[in-house]
């Protein structure tokens, strides 16, 4: 089944009590956690639809991130949770006070044996995967760490901050455990003097499938539309700003395999998922170059979009939404979106229907931080 | 004497000039030849209905006279001593401030007093109250108590500053009874071209119903009717929370409507909307439609249902009702039957000349606070009605008054006299406008610049010249070239914004103000035919103490002060002789002499 | 008609040659360089400090956590120095010192506008024209021989400010606040170059002899009001120093945190101890519509560093017993989280601080529901605040201001203080 972003549609949605703030589903694809405004991580069985809740955090879980057999949560208050997924139902592996205050976003390494996390308290740091062991701290962000990536090939991260006015995507060099590099993302600052609040700033960071391009994105500019900037990771210099017809926020962007930029968002009753193609090289096959801005899709979703989360298969996506009262949402949803013109809604297991070659299913496997 | 009023021809004669429509000589002389036509009709209209004139029942006594019979009596029986009469030289600065906020120049000053006439006051007095600076003066004076210096929270969701003023001014010029004038700011919904400004009074409210309500009573009927929004007012007996919300159901049905296409701001309005009320303190309810405190209440008419609305309310629309209750409000309270309405103004047309109110608060009239001479504030009520509001002849009897003319130096031996005798005169504070305006005076500029104008006007426009000078336009214009100066002097004296003038309170910003901005500095650089420039080419140092007496307030200087100045100014270098001038005047431009009214 | 009353106590009877040795006495003597205050004066004045949380603080996450509830937000509540009594975990310092704090859980004012709000939680009342606390204050606690400003206010100028109304009301000018903008000290404090020394003495002896003539036989009160208000210039320009906030030791402005409010408490505090009686710091920005979480997270970390730093300060120095403390916002925040992550305006169950002068210490007044939409216990309105601050303040709210023939309360007469509060 060919992937075509613009038939992009809802195939399934799972609604919760609370509103969802972020998702992940687990390397089998069978499953898909979410971490809302209560304290718990609920799962998801996608075929059946059955519910269940884990209970160990103390405040809202608002960060996830699944690997072969585990699954990562972070909350509001600084505390992440490493779950074991390889027998039945899930049980703690290791549990860390990682950060002073919110964890805002968790990665996974491409091999799978380091946890990067960011924070309220302008940290980075680096746990070991299997034992939770700190391993590394990354300083240098003077603001709110709000998006962790690690680069594809794994020697690499990258993190973004919601600087006043200039807020910064640093590229950190493992090894040495230094700072590489600091891009200036100010397109993406929506400061207001009349507050002095930066309502704006980096909201996540993601690294096309090679490694050559970073995304960033956010909203440029006070109540303006939500915006991906795009960086060449050798040169450090910005060579894209993507800007949507969508006043809002994209609080998550993210590359497919096929090389497209995918990007959601909300705001008060909608919430958008945006599809660019910024690069030559990743022709989705049989589609012409983007002109600039211009999306290869927008789709309407059902509602505001806090995050999403890309399945393994990489034909579904997962989105964690707000539901309820426009101006109060008082509930949530985890909306199953297809990224094709399929209908059938069991296939969300196979992943050889899809035309994904197998060093391209890696890498996008291991992006899916 | 009915001056010679223009208003009108002076916009038309104004426009002809500015915008160049001379098309003609003949085209011009037949307009022209309407003009006076006009001008002489009204003449005829006003000296014979005696509009301005005192002398309308010619059997009655004058009215300053009576004041003077209501305010004396009793000082026998009290033994108490007035204050003698003002000299000359008292009576003269004290005039020209009440009756156009600026002191004379220091040519007209030395005119006056060496002017041995014996009716050279009364007739001071008339050219005062004849002159444009009047207009000026009165739109300043009426704009602060009207207003109260606030800015609406959308500052340009209202009337351009300009544009009230200059509709205030020519109201002024041509002498518009007060009824008249708040008949005219109380109905408009700011549509009228002519008198569409005055919707600035509530446009300055954002049109809030509980602003205006307070307002409305505070300023057109003297009674603070506040504490009674959500009670009977239980310091104030005679306040009700029914009168308050009679006058609220004047105007709850308003609101500020913003025209996007032509940044116009206007009065929207609804037909329908009742009010009710409940006492927080006895749990009664009420409902009311409108009422004036002492009045009737107002029903609504019974109107079919297409006859609702004029213009129907919907998005982006100014809906404007068949019946509107706004109008209502401007009809019906200045009459002399509203309670209040004419015990107000004179109350308040006395303070301005007399430093104090017979009712003081201004605005807290009630049984408890009663008038310090409640015949006379009965008295002059009536006769303000039967001049049929005509604010000029008002004032003028005022100013003719003796009490008017007293000294504020205490007769001997006397150590305090209570001011609601009126037997001394107050010193009061000049009021932010005055003092700027008067520093300019005193500094020379403001002659500089009008002189300047005034050639200017002669050599462009000869032929009309003398009716041009004399228009509130011309005038206006030329003083607003210190506009902005005026302002932000004005700026640093003035009370908080929603808030009356009230006593003299001097802080130290102001001081501080005066002595290390650089305002006093620029007014008394010695440019050319400025009061330092002038003192700086006198060559005997007793004319120059006259000169700088006269300039700054308004007398000529004693023995005393001649030989301070002289002393001052004794061998100092000449490099340093601007400078030790500079010191003599700006001292005493800070000095309290100045800076009140006496 | 009852007077104004000020501090009648017997132990604020200072004596004026004192009063005279710590200001104007002092002035011929080289002023540069004085101590701040006398000893006797810093024991005998109360003061007042209002820490104005412009915007409307949540009380979710500051003083009245409900974690784990709908409504609660996603912080904990974290234990304090006061025995089973718990704050937000945004106040750990402030935590540390609840001890020393008075907190109120029962506001219910209803009122869920900044403008109204802003003049409401400061006059005590409803109705405009009242005086604010702090030019009440100022005018209350203003004795004899003061030359000091009574009532200096901090803030930045910027679009959100004008929200800030409220004034001296019918007090009049000289009780309004001396605005102190962006940290700027009030204009015209300095001799300007152009001016020289000679000139300044020679125009103000010329100003001083116009005015005594003018004296002559004429009502002094005006005129004398005047002349003061240039011996108070004079001082001022002498003292302008206390407005520098560059004077005081680099460590405590680090302590006090590298932004406006904890700048602006500081200079609070170098106020105070010069003579200055009540000062107004408003930290902006609280408004949180948006993202409310992020936005308490920045706000929070600044006031709670700085308040702490500031009530241990006053204690250790000596001004906290004589210094009202008054926390509060003009609002709290709604229950509900709105679509943005942000909470609204919300008047009706929200919470405020004091500690200090005439404030018991260690309390916790008053409850909420269980998700903090309504209060439960001990709800207390504008007046009972206003007239607490003033009793705190050794004051009299009962007493009157004498307008236009009517007696004018202070502190409204539909209320009282609250006694619970009050040490």
């Amino acid at each position: 089944m060919t992937i075509e972003p613009e038939k992009t549609h809802l195939v399934k949605e799972f609604s919760h009590d609370a509103p969802l703030l972020a998702c992940a589903f687990d390397r089998t694809g069978q499953f898909v956690f979410a971490g809302g405004r209560d304290r718990s991580v609920h799962c998801w069985e996608i075929a059946t639809g059955k519910k269940t809740a884990l209970d160990a955090h103390e405040t809202w879980v608002c960060a996830l991130v699944s690997w072969k057999d585990s699954l990562c949560t972070a909350d509001y208050s600084g505390r992440v949770i490493c779950w074991s997924l390889a027998n039945g139902p899930p049980e703690i592996k290791w549990t860390i006070e990682a950060h002073q205050g919110t964890v805002r976003s968790v990665a996974v390494s491409p091999d799978e044996s380091l946890v990067a996390t960011g924070g309220r308290d302008g940290k980075v740091r680096l746990w070991s995967a299997d034992s939770g062991q700190p391993v590394a701290e990354l300083s240098g962000h003077e603001d709110q760490v709000y998006g962790v990536v690690f680069h594809p090939d794994g020697r690499h991260l990258a993190s973004a901050d919601r600087h006043s006015q200039t807020p910064t995507v640093r590229i950190w060099e493992l090894e040495g455990q230094r700072e590489k590099a600091s891009l200036d993302a100010s397109d993406l600052s929506a400061y207001r003097r009349g507050e002095n609040v930066e309502w704006g700033g980096v909201r996540d960071v993601a690294f096309s499938p090679d490694g050559s391009t970073l995304a960033c994105c956010g909203r440029h500019k006070y109540a303006g539309q939500a915006t991906v900037l795009l960086f060449d990771n050798h040169t450090g210099k910005q060579t894209e700003k993507l800007v949507s017809t969508f006043k809002a926020i994209f609080h998550r962007v993210t590359f497919h395999s096929n090389g497209f930029l995918i990007a959601a968002g909300g705001d008060i009753k909608s919430g958008e998922l945006w599809f660019w193609n910024p690069t030559e090289q990743k022709l989705m096959p049989g589609k012409p170059v983007a002109a600039d801005n211009e999306p290869l899709a927008k789709i309407q979703l059902s509602g505001p979009a806090n995050f999403f989360d890309l399945h393994p298969d990489g034909r579904q996506i997962a989105v964690a939404h707000s539901t309820g009262k426009s101006t109060y949402p008082d509930g949530g949803a985890i909306g199953i979106y297809d990224l094709s013109a399929a209908t059938n809604e069991g296939s969300t297991n196979s992943s050889g229907n899809c035309s994904i070659n197998e060093t391209h299913r890696a890498v996008a496997a291991a992006q899916l931080a | 004497m009915a001056g010679l009023t223009l208003t009108k021809t002076d916009a038309q004669l104004w426009r002809y000039r500015k915008g160049n429509q001379f098309v003609n000589s003949s085209d011009v002389c037949r307009r022209f030849g309407l003009i006076t036509l006009t001008a002489c009709l009204w003449f005829y209209v006003t000296g014979v209905l005696g509009a301005g004139e005192e002398s309308v029942v010619r059997n009655e006594r004058p009215l300053h006279e009576l004041i003077d019979e209501h305010i004396e009596a009793g000082w026998k029986e009290d033994n108490l001593r007035p204050a003698v009469l003002a000299s000359d030289a008292e009576f003269l600065r004290r005039v020209f401030l009440d009756l156009t906020g600026i002191i004379p120049a220091a040519d007209i000053a030395r005119k006056f007093l060496d002017d041995d006439s014996p009716e050279k006051r009364a007739r001071l007095i008339d050219r005062l109250l004849d002159s444009p600076e009047y207009s000026l003066h009165m739109a300043r004076v009426m704009d602060v108590m009207l207003n109260e210096r606030r800015i609406a929270t959308i500052r340009s969701y209202n009337v351009p500053s300009s544009e009230w003023l200059d509709f205030l001014t020519s109201s002024f010029a041509e002498n518009k009874p007060w009824d008249q004038l708040v008949l005219e700011i109380l109905s408009t919904d700011g549509t009228d071209p002519v008198t569409g400004p005055a919707a600035r009074f509530y446009l300055s409210r954002d049109v809030k119903p509980d602003l205006l309500t307070r307002d409305v009573g505070r300023l057109f009927l003297g009674v603070d009717l506040q504490c009674a929004q959500c009670h009977d007012d239980p310091r104030y007996v005679d306040y009700k929370q029914a009168d308050y919300f009679g006058i609220y159901a004047f105007v709850s049905r308003l609101s500020l409507f913003h025209d996007k296409d032509t940044k116009q701001t206007l009065l929207a309005e609804k037909a329908e909307g009742n009010v009710t009320f409940t006492s927080v303190f006895t749990g009664s309810k009420g409902e009311t439609n409108p009422r004036l405190p002492g009045g009737v209440m107002i029903p609504d008419p019974d109107l079919e249902k297409e006859q609702q609305y004029k213009v129907a309310p919907a998005s982006g629309v100014r809906s404007v009702p068949g019946y509107s209750r706004r109008l209502q409000l401007g009809q019906q309270l200045p009459r002399r039957e509203t309670a209040g309405f004419s015990l107000n103004i004179v109350n308040r047309l006395w303070a301005q000349m007399l430093g104090r109110g017979l009712v003081e608060p201004l605005d807290l009239r009630h049984a408890k606070n009663p008038p310090s001479h409640p015949e006379l504030l009965s008295l002059l009520a009536q006769r303000f009605e039967s001049l049929d509001y005509n604010i000029k002849a008002l004032l003028r009897e005022l100013a003719l008054t003796r009490t008017y003319q007293r000294s504020s130096l205490l007769p001997e031996n006397a150590t305090t006299i209570s001011p609601n005798r009126f037997a001394v005169a107050p010193l009061r504070a000049l009021s932010p406008e005055q003092l700027a305006w008067s520093l300019l005076q005193a500094s020379g500029r403001l002659s500089v610049h009008l002189k300047e104008a005034d050639q200017r006007l002669k050599s462009e426009d000869p032929k009309y010249y003398d009716i041009l000078r004399r228009t509130w336009k011309w005038n206006k214009e030329a003083y607003d070239r210190f506009g902005r100066d005026v302002n932000s002097v004005a700026a640093v004296f003035a009370v908080m914004p929603g808030n009356p003038e009230g006593a003299f309170s001097p802080t130290v910003d102001q001081a501080l103000f005066l002595l290390n901005s650089d305002t006093l500095p620029v007014a008394l650089k010695p440019d050319a035919g400025t009061l330092i420039d002038g003192l700086v080419k006198e060559q005997s140092s007793d004319d120059l103490a006259e000169v700088m007496f006269l300039s700054i307030f308004s007398r000529r200087p004693d023995e005393k002060e001649i030989a301070e100045v002289r002393d001052h100014l004794h061998d100092v270098p000449a490099e340093m002789r601007v400078e030790a001038i500079r010191q003599l005047v700006s001292g005493k431009l800070m000095s309290a002499e100045f800076r009140l009214n006496h | 008609m009852k007077r104004l009353t000020a501090c009648n106590q017997s132990e604020h009877v200072v004596s004026r040659r004192s009063i005279l040795a710590g200001t104007i006495g002092a002035l011929g003597a080289g002023v540069l360089g004085q101590p701040l205050l006398s000893e006797e004066l810093h024991a005998r004045r109360k003061r007042l400090l209002i820490l104005f949380q412009s915007g409307g603080a949540s009380q979710f996450e500051t003083w009245d956590p409900k974690p784990g509830t709908k409504t609660g937000g996603p912080f904990r509540a974290i234990s304090t120095s006061l025995p089973g009594v718990h704050i937000g975990e945004l106040l750990p310092h402030t935590a540390g010192i609840m001890h020393r704090l008075a907190v109120v859980r029962s506001v219910n004012t209803r009122i869920a506008d900044h403008f109204l709000g802003h003049y409401a939680l400061q006059s005590g009342r409803r109705v405009p024209g009242y005086p604010v606390l702090g030019s009440a204050a100022a005018r209350l606690l203003e004795q004899p021989g003061d030359v000091l400003p009574g009532y200096v206010s901090l803030r930045r100028d910027g679009p959100k400010a004008f929200t800030d109304i409220g004034d001296a009301g019918f007090l009049g000018p000289k009780y309004e606040a001396v605005k102190i903008i962006n940290g700027q000290p009030p204009a015209n404090l300095v001799r300007p170059a152009a001016i020289s020394e000679s000139t300044e003495s020679a125009r103000d002896a010329i100003r001083r002899r116009s005015d005594e003539r003018f004296l002559s036989g004429r009502s002094a009160r005006s005129i004398q009001a005047y002349g003061n208000s240039f011996d108070q210039a004079a001082v001022l320009m002498k003292r302008r120093d206390i407005f520098d906030l560059n004077k005081e030791p680099a460590a405590d402005r680090e302590r006090y945190g590298d932004h406006d409010f904890g700048r602006h408490c500081l200079l609070a505090r170098r106020l105070l101890e010069s003579g200055i009686n009540c000062v107004k710091v408003v930290h902006h920005d609280w408004d949180a519509h948006e993202e409310n979480f992020h936005w308490h997270q920045q706000r929070c970390s600044e006031f709670d560093g700085t308040f702490a730093t500031l009530i241990n300060d006053f204690a250790d120095r000596g001004l906290l017993e004589d210094t009202l403390i008054v926390v509060t916002g003009e609002m709290g925040r709604t229950p509900r989280i709105n679509n943005r992550a942000g909470r609204d305006h919300w008047g009706n169950a929200w919470s405020m601080a004091m500690a200090g002068c005439g404030i018991e210490q260690g309390v916790v007044y008053g409850k909420t529901n269980e998700d903090g939409t309504s209060v439960v216990d001990g709800e207390v309105d504008l007046g009972h605040l206003f007239h607490t601050w003033l009793t705190a303040l050794g004051l009299d709210p009962t007493g009157h201001y004498d307008i236009g023939g009517g007696e004018n309360q202070i502190g409204t007469p539909a209320a009282s203080a609250i006694k619970e509060l009050l040490a």
